[in-house]
């Protein structure tokens, strides 16, 4: 039988039990309550349901005590502590001391051995001194828990021997016998928020047990009886200050609770008890109060139970039943009883008003564009305002080793239960320009509610990183490849610059920057190598100074080198991109540059018209712009000239590609 | 004063200790067997070389036998086996000179029975009834040897509750320089309903026992050698309040050596000492009883 | 002469209705100049013309060129007649949808791309005002001959004659860009508004009428007529 199959079988038949062991009141929550199972969220009485764990924030610290009031009752007791931690953001263990969890029985002997002072009667323990869970939270409505429990059961009972103290005389001495009995159980718990305001929790009570010999069988009528069970609860929120419980057991047991909190941090609660199993109906009730106050929270509680014959502290032999016992808190002989207890959250628990619902990176980075990515969203991040109030939402990317700190956004207003996309912008530092082929990286995106650096919450997300020399194929990317104040740009320029300087004084002013084109072009005739781009993913465009290095590349790299070139002597530039339509494997791109000389002066660039462009300049004013062909500079500037003017008039004047837009003039300087 | 709920809250945590131990649950035993009702007392054995009477016969432990020099009984005693019960009432009467005593190899075995009636015409007499003086015997071996007198008189039967004087004129002029008189009243009748004479018992159960007679009662339970009619005491246990009924938990049965045949030896008994010698020790123990023996078997 | 000059054409008729810009006559100095080439070169009788060659007639110049059908904008192939002193490029020798001018009127206007995009993204203020301007050169610009911007007006009133009005008001716009002192002639701006106006740009002309109404020097019945044909396209 595979293992899964007999297990299920193994908790169902341990379903069919009757009555059970359950847990005992540890929280004066919980006891206030009655019904909890489905609202155990922290350290405080997570026995009634570990899979409540996950909504620990970090460190949970939790101590109560008790006093029975009315006969039998004495000062405070103390019940015993808890302490959980969370972990991993889904995980949480806890673990609970509870020394106070006991039921203690002295079973008064009819006799007394004269002359001695010694105790005859005989002590019972039932105590619950020790519970550890383990949760996990599935997916955010759905969570897990399994706990284990630990029961010890002690008897005291005296015994004697006749010892001769003399030939004459003889003494009877005491022999006590101490015996002890540990069982541990295992319970499973689910819980399940089906909606924000709705929770249900299921546990099966002592599906496992494991009980250790230390008791002989003459003892067996104060053993307690010990079965599995199957707890069911719910809780529901009406309206946000009003909570609502329920909670039934196989164990015919129940209970009902309701939970107000009239103002912020204060908590007015009651609940009542049922059995079904002895009269009366209604078992208890229990009134409570909390109240938090920064990362404390304290809470109170009195029960009061209906029946009262056999809560006096003292009962008759025929009324003392161990297999009524089902619950060490609350069992037919427990007084009424008043908790107090005080919880300290400790650790990373500011409250996350914000969620991240999702993110999503819009595009990939381009390395030569990373500068446009501080102003041009690279993605956005859904937030949603879980809180009553309204927040002002800040989000931040980071992404290891390519920035130097998260680039924060600006505030966004969400209001409570609203949901908000923010942009997410990021300042890549230089070491951007250096990934030297696409790769994707780890991108932490984190949403936070206040102006401190704690957030609330963090998500991943993958951000696909170009190489640095990876182009998106459009004119507007092809921009950032222009360098014009890179120190090998300005040094090759102006050496030619330098070069040429008799030939730049010969030439009015207005024609210098026409002069000063043709010697930088010039300078490379004979120069360049037409090559083209590797076979790549995407396209790959080489930065000036490699172009300047290699002495080679396609359109696009001379294009992007005389463009850096040009401008880095202050001569404007655009890319004319031509994608003709149905052959787009015929796109071409090629050079406009200024010569910033009026129209009225055409006559002095060329005779022929059809040689240049008029168009607006940087400075407003209509100028004489010159197409080149770049990949024809090797033959000399005219017929990189002719070529880039023959180009454009065919493309723009005769084809219209211009004013259909197929044709693209793209400004860079 | 934003400290304060941070105080108050230390000061919350810090009384979370430190408290009580939670009050236990009483549980009573049943009505008829109050709580610690019933003294227990481990029956010591005096030196066992004195003869004395037994227990079941005389209502008197060895102890008491011992410490007393002189012994006035008024007894009813009955002796239930199972298969009959047999009845007799008596009075003894013995003194027991100190100054006297019957050694032998080193050992006193008893002491001489001192003749508290010198004359006839004085008799001893006890309800008006005269005693008749017969040797008072101390077992030796497998013989008696006649050391000393002691009184006895015999009985159909004694009333209950009735005044019985003991009355002697001339009494030893050693023993006591004048003469005395007791009365002493004799208990009620005793019935002992529980344990049945001839019942087997459990150790580890509880035993409970019921009679019918008010008054004092102790109930010895001693082992009794089938063969040799000897018991020997192990414990006694007195009720405060005669009830009744009493129950003996298993850890007293426990205490119960390994032999098989017990007597429970039911005692209401009235008794007074009074001095009667000139020295402390010659203390007379004058006793009216009631005595009921059930003989039982122990699994 | 004129019976070579016929068969000639003849000869060319049916050539001209392949496709193709046929010269079909000439007489005197006719050039053209092929492309954007700077070179004028004479031209023969039955010499194809590209699109984006432009022809020239001197002072006792002339030419007939027959222009395909497709080009034409007809049904038929035409014959377009070149007067002396005009320049006229081939590709200007076809007729434009009304959609085709509007669009290029628009480029016209948009020229350029903003050159705001870097400072916009990365919110970078640029200098108002550039330093760096050359004064080393001593050297004058004069601006450019008008005597050529007149033949290609000329060229856009055969434009004009011959029913182009989308390329004689774009080829008009076009040479008072590069000869400014062209524009400021009555004669020269009333062409390229009655070109709009024929070519059903009526906002277009409004405005080229509006712009005429302003030109310094411009007479009374000058001003008369320009309101009439302003009143008449308000209507």
């Amino acid at each position: 039988m595979p293992l899964s199959r007999s297990v299920v079988l193994l908790i169902l038949a341990g379903m069919a039990g009757s009555t059970a062991c359950a847990q005992a009141i540890f929280a004066p929550r919980a006891s206030a309550l009655g019904a909890y199972a489905a609202l155990v969220q922290d350290v405080r009485g997570f026995t009634a349901n570990p899979a409540g764990l996950t909504g620990m924030k970090d460190w949970d610290l939790y101590t109560t005590t008790y006093t029975t009031t009315g006969p039998g009752g004495g000062g405070f007791v103390f019940s015993g502590f808890g302490i959980g931690k969370r972990f991993f953001d889904n995980h949480a263990l806890a673990l609970q001391y509870s020394p106070g969890t006991t039921l203690d029985v002295v079973q008064r002997a009819s006799f007394r051995i004269a002359g001695l002072s010694l105790a005859t009667n005989r002590q019972i323990s039932y105590i619950e001194p020790l519970a550890a869970a383990y949760a996990v939270r599935v997916t955010d409505r759905l969570a897990f828990g399994v706990q284990g429990r630990m029961q010890t059961e002690k008897i005291t009972d005296p015994q004697y021997a006749i010892q001769q103290v003399t030939d004459s005389l003889n003494a009877i001495v005491p022999l006590q016998q101490q015996y002890s009995r540990d069982t541990w159980f295992g319970d499973i718990a689910v819980s399940w928020k089906p909606a924000e305001n709705v929770s249900l929790s299921a546990l099966g009570r002592g599906l496992v047990r494991s009980t250790s010999r230390g008791i002989p069988s003459k003892f067996d009528t104060l053993a307690l009886t010990y079965t599995r069970a199957f707890e069911l609860a719910a809780g529901w929120s009406p309206a946000p200050p009003v909570l609502l419980s329920l909670q039934a057991s196989t164990a015919k047991r129940g209970a009902l609770g309701a939970e107000w909190n009239p103002v912020a941090d204060l908590s007015v609660r009651c609940g009542f008890y049922a059995d079904g199993g002895l009269p009366p109906f209604i078992d208890a009730v229990g009134f409570g109060l909390g109240y938090r106050y920064l990362f404390f929270e304290a809470d109170a509680s009195y029960v009061r139970f209906t029946n009262q014959s056999v809560r006096g502290g003292t009962v008759a032999s025929a009324s003392f039943d161990p297999s009524l016992i089902k619950d060490l808190g609350m069992n037919p002989f427990t007084g009424n009883r008043a908790s107090v207890s005080l919880r300290a959250m400790l650790g990373n628990i500011r409250e996350a008003p914000v969620r991240i619902e999702g993110v999503e990176m819009l595009g990939s980075v381009y390395p030569s564009a990373f500068q446009a990515m501080a102003y041009r969203p690279v993605g956005r991040v859904r937030v949603r305002n879980t809180s009553r109030r309204p927040v002002s939402a800040r989000a931040s990317i980071y992404v290891d080793r390519l920035m130097d700190r998260p680039s924060q956004s600006q505030p966004v207003s969400v209001q409570p239960g609203e949901s908000v996309d923010i942009p997410l912008t990021a300042v890549f530092n230089d070491r951007v320009k250096d990934v030297p082929a696409v790769t994707i990286r780890e991108a932490t995106v984190t949403v936070s509610s206040a102006s401190e650096d704690a957030y609330d919450e963090h998500a991943q997300a993958r951000v696909l990183i170009h190489g640095r020399n990876d182009w998106d194929g459009t004119p507007e990317g092809l921009r950032y490849f222009v360098t014009p104040d890179d120190p090998d740009v300005i040094r090759s320029a102006r050496a030619i610059m330098l070069a040429g300087k008799d030939s730049l004084a010969r030439v009015p002013a207005e024609l210098g920057q026409l002069r000063r084109a043709k010697l930088l072009c010039d300078a490379f005739t004979g120069g360049l190598v037409y090559v083209k781009d590797p076979r790549h993913l995407t396209e790959f465009v080489q930065y000036s100074p490699e172009t300047l290095r290699s002495r080679t590349g396609d359109c696009t790299d001379l294009t992007v080198c005389f463009s850096s070139l040009l401008n880095s002597i202050g001569i404007s530039t655009a890319f004319v991109d031509v994608v003709p339509p149905r052959m787009p494997e015929k796109a071409h791109m090629y050079l406009l540059f200024d010569t910033g000389v009026s129209p009225a002066y055409g006559d002095h660039v060329s005779s022929n018209p059809k040689r240049y462009i008029m168009r607006k300049s940087r400075s407003g004013r209509e100028t004489i712009w010159i197409p080149l062909e770049t990949t024809a500079i090797t033959h000399g500037f005219d017929r990189a000239w002719t070529d880039g003017a023959q180009e454009y008039f065919d493309s723009v004047e005769l084809g219209l590609g211009l004013a259909s837009g197929w044709v693209r003039i793209v400004d860079v300087y | 004063m934003k400290k304060l709920p941070v105080i108050f809250a230390c000061l919350l945590f810090a009384c979370q200790f430190g408290c009580q131990k939670p009050s236990p649950l009483t549980v009573e035993p049943p009505a008829d067997a109050p709580a610690g009702a019933l003294e227990v007392t481990v029956v010591s054995n005096p030196d066992t070389n004195i003869a004395v009477s037994p227990v079941d016969s005389s209502g008197l432990l060895p102890g008491d036998q011992t410490q007393y020099s002189g012994l006035f009984l008024v007894n009813t005693v009955k002796y239930d086996n199972g298969h009959g019960l047999l009845s007799v009432a008596y009075a003894s009467a013995y003194f027991g000179d100190r100054k006297r005593p019957f050694v032998v190899n080193g050992k006193t075995l008893g002491y001489w029975g001192v003749d508290i009636m010198p004359m006839t015409t004085l008799p001893l007499k006890v309800g008006g009834i005269v005693m008749t003086r017969v040797p008072f015997k101390i077992h030796v071996g497998t013989r008696d040897t006649t050391f000393g007198y002691m009184y006895r008189a015999v009985f159909a039967s004694l009333q209950p509750k009735s005044s019985f004087d003991w009355d002697d004129q001339q009494p030893d002029p050693i023993m006591s320089p004048t003469a005395f008189h007791d009365t002493v009243q004799t208990p009620e009748d005793l019935r002992v309903l529980a344990p049945a004479g001839g019942s087997v018992l459990s150790r580890t159960k509880a035993l409970q026992l019921r009679w019918v007679g008010g008054g004092p009662i102790r109930i010895v339970i001693s082992t009794y050698n089938v063969l040799t009619g000897k018991t020997r005491p192990v414990l006694q246990l007195k009720p405060d309040v005669n009830t009744g009924s009493a129950v003996i938990d298993p850890s007293l049965l426990a205490l119960l050596p390994l032999a098989r045949n017990y007597v429970f030896t039911f005692v209401i008994a009235n008794r007074s000492d009074r001095l009667l010698g000139q020295q402390q020790q010659d203390r007379t123990l004058v006793q009216a009883a009631t005595v009921y023996n059930t003989y039982v078997q122990f699994q | 002469m004129t019976k070579a000059l016929v068969v000639a054409a003849f000869l060319v008729a049916a050539r001209a209705w392949a496709g193709d810009i046929v010269v079909q006559a000439i007489q005197g100095d006719v050039s053209v100049r092929h492309g954007v080439t700077e070179v004028w070169t004479k031209v023969a009788v039955g010499d194809v013309l590209r699109p984006d060659d432009t022809m020239k007639t001197g002072r006792k110049g002339s030419a007939v060129i027959a222009v395909p059908a497709s080009q034409a904008g007809s049904a038929a192939a035409r014959r377009v007649v070149l007067p002396s002193e005009v320049i006229v490029d081939m590709s200007d020798v076809r007729d434009l949808s009304q959609e085709e001018l509007m669009l290029k009127l628009t480029m016209e206007k948009v020229r350029s791309s903003s050159y705001q995009w870097k400072s916009d993204e990365l919110q970078i203020p640029s200098a108002d005002v550039v330093h760096g301007a050359d004064r080393s050169s001593t050297q004058v610009l004069t601006m450019s001959d008008p005597s050529t911007g007149v033949l290609q007006i000329n060229g856009a009133r055969v434009l004009y004659n011959n029913g182009f009005f989308a390329t004689c008001a774009l080829k008009g716009m076009e040479v008072f860009r590069l000869y400014p002192p062209l524009a400021k002639e009555f004669r020269n701006r009333l062409l390229v508004a009655e070109a709009l106006e024929k070519a059903h740009l009526r906002g277009e002309a409004l405005n080229e009428y509006s712009a005429i109404a302003r030109l310094d020097g411009i007479t009374p019945d000058q001003q008369t007529l320009v309101h009439n044909r302003m009143e008449t396209l308000r209507k």
